[in-house]
């Protein structure tokens, strides 16, 4: 996918490939403009009027959403693939109550839906993401920030669709907070069956809620493997400076390891691999060519010339 | 009093007024600092975390000077001469500035953006009277050079537009550091900042708090990372602090209920590690005008009568050093 500019092309994603499976939690880590958010938006194909996607598939159950137009995508939209936005206090409309604005979802997606069955539903997803239905009739203002994101949440859920989409679902959020919206979600996504794209920058909120992990870094998936194995045989050297640079508050406490420089412009991403430049394990072949995902076993992928260490 | 004592800061307050009302006077106060006590000796630093509301951000500004206290006393001892903080006199004001500095959270916004590079880092020695118009070049470009700004000729003449959020941080920092503080007050100076670049910085401040001297009051929501950047912690809640030690004894063997919550919540980078789900309740609430009883009452999962009907517990030395407050630990 890319974005025209008026500085010229910036090329935001660059051949990513993956699935989630029925009822798996993918989660997808990088920097800012690393390109996640576009993929959401690419696969919610809410696409902004200066960004193109140029080539690739996005399958759901074996459809393909990528061609489609604006009118049969609708059918998908929301009934299948539902998103829960990054500013939860932005997408919700400040002049409407929170419930009509699920009633509204709801009744968009399902015609013949009366009011009063609209109603009911909405008491019943209040209470499954623990919300008083009480507050249905309240604004946005009234609620707190957690409260907002419980009920984006719960609009996300309303058609009962087969995948979500949650691109930095509580980065605005102190971390109690955090920690309750993220059991919830866990929690909802193992009872319902729910396939989950979880987007966010932070390492350990996604190795929280995630079966399997990416990483990317401008616009490429640089490795993709179970939570399990990207933690305990992280394989691409930026994997692996990651890992590195994150401070935790278990285990020994040791010297954080800095990456030096910045991440690459992509309107001029650099040849080869895209992390060359700050990779501590560069050879000339990575200023040349792209290296492919190669496969270390059960599904661990890493596109890298110069692996580090043995994987699993 | 210690005499290696940096800052001393006791019963400081800070209350807001919230105006209600048609003719705005029913007067409530938001008691966002609420009579608290620490010390940073010379040469040490202190972690200052807390969830978003609870009064950091108001001890920092307080500390430079940026609010004016409702009541307490800070002081600060330069090694020449003891400043009493809340009450400067006119002549001292400019001596404080130059030892105490403050490093704020957003480098897209503490930057003015019509200010070249070498105009930022500058303006603190055109404030202070401090060298000519050669040894200000020579000591901006020795600043850039400590912050990692390398060759500076090529980042001089640079306007804050055209650096990224780690390069703006860096400049931030060199400004904070040009009039050698002793003191800095340091806002979640890392939280805007991408992992990889983060830690750079992170390391950054380290080095020159060693190089340079320097003493930090380090804010942050992250205690992973306050864990990293100071040995000392001070946690806060409702504009009390409840727990205050040693850092990797707080997270060894917190005592404060607030704090094992706080500690249980944080998610850490290990998949195969499940954590005890945080035991409270309710959200975080802002303290207009809270009762006199233990602020964290209503959402902590030991409290009972006792807590009810007396003040809010005073911080105690619970052994070694590790002080709580609260009654029932």
């Amino acid at each position: 996918m890319r974005y025209t500019t008026r500085a010229g092309e910036v090329s935001a994603v660059e051949n990513v490939s993956f699935s989630v499976g029925e009822g798996e939690a993918l989660g997808i880590v990088g920097e800012s403009g690393s390109g996640k958010t576009s993929i959401a938006i690419c696969l919610m194909k809410l696409l902004p009027e200066n960004a193109h996607i140029l080539g690739g598939q996005i399958c759901l159950r074996g459809t393909d959403l990528a061609p489609m137009s604006e009118e049969e995508i609708r059918q998908y939209r929301w009934c299948q693939i539902a998103m829960v936005f990054q500013a939860a206090m932005n997408s919700l409309n400040p002049v409407y109550c929170v419930g009509d604005q699920i009633i509204e979802a709801l009744q968009t997606h399902n015609p013949d839906m009366n009011n009063a069955a609209a109603r009911a539903r909405v008491v019943e997803l209040f209470e499954l993401v623990g919300l008083d239905p009480g507050l249905i009739d309240c604004y946005p203002h009234q609620y707190s920030g957690g409260m907002r994101q419980r009920a984006v949440i719960a609009m996300a859920l309303s058609c009962n669709p087969d995948i979500i989409i949650a691109d930095e679902p509580t980065t605005a959020l102190d971390v109690i907070v955090q920690d309750t919206i993220l059991r919830k979600m866990r929690d909802l996504q193992a009872r319902n069956q729910i396939g989950m794209i979880y987007i966010s920058h932070d390492i350990a909120v996604i190795a929280e809620v995630s079966d399997r992990i990416a990483i990317m870094y401008a616009g490429r998936i640089m490795e993709i493997a179970s939570a399990k194995d990207i933690f305990q045989h992280p394989t691409h050297p930026y994997t692996y400076a990651l890992m590195n640079a994150f401070p935790s508050i278990i285990g020994k406490k040791h010297p954080l390891l800095a990456l030096p420089g910045e991440p690459p412009d992509l309107l001029h991403p650099p040849d080869g691999c895209r992390f060359h430049p700050r990779c501590p394990h560069v050879l000339d072949r990575c200023r040349r060519e792209v290296p492919p995902d190669t496969d270390y076993g059960h599904g661990h992928l890493a596109a890298c010339w110069n692996p580090m260490g043995k994987p699993s | 009093m210690n005499p290696t004592e940096l800052i001393t800061v006791t019963g400081l307050k800070k209350y807001f007024p919230v105006e209600k009302g048609i003719f705005r006077r029913s007067k409530s106060f938001i008691h966002a600092v609420d009579d608290i006590n620490f010390s940073i000796r010379c040469g040490e630093s202190l972690n200052l975390v807390g969830e978003s509301g609870c009064g950091k951000t108001t001890t920092g500004k307080l500390l430079v000077k940026l609010y004016e206290p409702t009541s307490g006393h800070m002081q600060l001892d330069t090694g020449q001469d003891v400043l009493d903080v809340a009450h400067l006199e006119r002549g001292k004001i400019r001596e404080f500035r130059r030892k105490v500095q403050m490093i704020f959270q957003d480098p897209y916004e503490s930057l003015n953006p019509r200010l070249t590079v070498f105009d930022t880092i500058a303006e603190p020695l055109n404030v202070q009277n401090i060298g000519n118009l050669v040894e200000r070049e020579q000591r901006v470009a020795e600043m850039l050079t400590l912050v990692g700004l390398a060759p500076p000729t090529s980042f001089l003449f640079r306007f804050p537009h055209e650096l990224s959020g780690g390069q703006r941080q860096r400049v931030a920092i060199a400004r904070a550091l040009v009039v050698n503080p002793i003191f800095v007050v340091a806002d979640e100076p890392t939280s805007m900042l991408d992992v990889s670049i983060r830690t750079g910085v992170m390391n950054l401040m380290l080095e020159l708090a060693g190089r340079l001297n320097v003493s930090y009051l380090y804010i942050t929501h992250d205690l992973a990372v306050a864990r990293y950047m100071s040995r000392n912690i001070a946690v806060m809640y409702l504009g009390k602090i409840v727990e205050m030690s040693d850092t990797e004894e707080l997270l060894a063997h917190p005592l404060h209920p607030y704090t094992l919550a706080l500690l249980s919540a944080v998610p850490v980078p290990d998949p195969m590690l499940k954590r005890p789900v945080a035991k409270i309740k309710g959200g975080i609430t802002a303290p207009i005008d809270p009762p006199a009883r233990c602020r964290f009452y209503d959402r902590c999962p030991i409290s009972d009568d006792f807590c009810l009907t007396h003040d809010h517990p005073p911080l105690e030395d619970k052994g070694a050093g590790h002080l709580a407050a609260c009654y029932k630990v």
